[in-house]
């Protein structure tokens, strides 16, 4: 695939302009990881609208049928439910560790196991979060193992 | 298929544990005969225990808090123990008094230890894979 790559005036818009042939996977993922990558979230904290970088978000959170982006010492409320964040930030740092759970895997200092056969992710913040038996699969894929 | 896959690691390491606890036994006893149906015995003992274990770790892993756990592994324990103790008294691997009682105690005792230890041994070098892959994923992306 060729990529071409213009110099801008300063002030000029960027633009990124995909020439296919086919909508194949490939091209819709890297769509999605542009998107992602540039993408802030719209949340809400204390009555407030928010614009968050999702690189701040240490993981999405759905309790009683609301989501939240938790940082690194605040709980944003966000609008988006959790499988479109899971759809959205699939080809990035974020993964489905439980039902109720998207985490930042770039803010995962380490995998502790437990006694009860499931694993515990502590975050680089020292919160810790489930990973359910179920979703293991699924980081280490991410991960590449 | 999670569950099949969860059922065979159970049955792999609760069978090794049954088969060491009787090669113990049958060392200890001396003069006794071994019949041909232990084998079918012990794997049939595997298949029950490990049956009810696989139900269990779906029970298990989603507690929460250290009470509730240390409760799940009593009530796990006594039916295993009461599952096995019956299986004994219809193989005749004991007989139905104190003594025999508290032997078969003692051997799902060390049977729950092996399975706990090769169970935990697993998740542990799992673990360690993943935070391996982990340091790599957060070395390149910083």
């Amino acid at each position: 695939m060729k990529i071409t790559i213009e110099a801008l005036a300063d002030g000029a818009e960027e633009e990124i302009i995909i020439r296919t042939n086919t909508m194949d996977s490939d091209i819709i993922n890297l769509i999605y990881a542009v998107k992602a990558g540039r993408n802030r979230i719209t949340a809400f904290y204390e009555n407030e609208i928010v614009q968050l970088d999702s690189k701040e978000v240490y993981y999405f959170e759905s309790v009683d049928n609301k989501v939240y982006a938790c940082c690194e010492k605040k709980v944003f409320e966000i609008k988006q439910k959790l499988y479109e964040l899971e759809e959205i930030y699939k080809q990035t740092n974020f993964v489905r560790i439980s039902k109720s759970m998207i985490v930042n895997i770039s803010k995962v200092s380490k995998i502790v196991p437990m006694f009860n056969g499931r694993l515990e992710g502590v975050l680089c913040n020292g919160e810790k979060v489930i990973i359910t038996r179920q979703y293991v699969a699924n980081l280490k894929k991410k991960l590449g193992i | 298929m999670n569950f099949l896959k969860v059922f065979i690691n159970f049955f792999s390491t609760i069978t090794l544990g049954i088969v060491f606890v009787c090669a113990v036994n049958m060392s200890l006893s001396s003069g006794y005969d071994v019949p041909d149906s232990v084998l079918w015995q012990v794997l049939l003992s595997g298949f029950i225990t490990s049956i009810m274990t696989s139900i269990g770790a779906f029970v298990f892993t989603a507690i929460n808090t250290k009470i509730k756990l240390v409760a799940a592994v009593v009530i796990h324990y006594a039916l295993m123990s009461v599952i096995m103790i019956s299986l004994g008294v219809w193989f005749d691997w004991l007989n139905f008094d104190i003594k025999g009682i508290v032997m078969m105690l003692i051997s799902v005792a060390v049977v729950y230890l092996i399975a706990f230890l090769l169970n935990y041994y697993i998740i542990k070098k799992e673990a360690e894979g993943i935070n391996i892959a982990l340091e790599k994923h957060n070395k390149r992306n910083q």
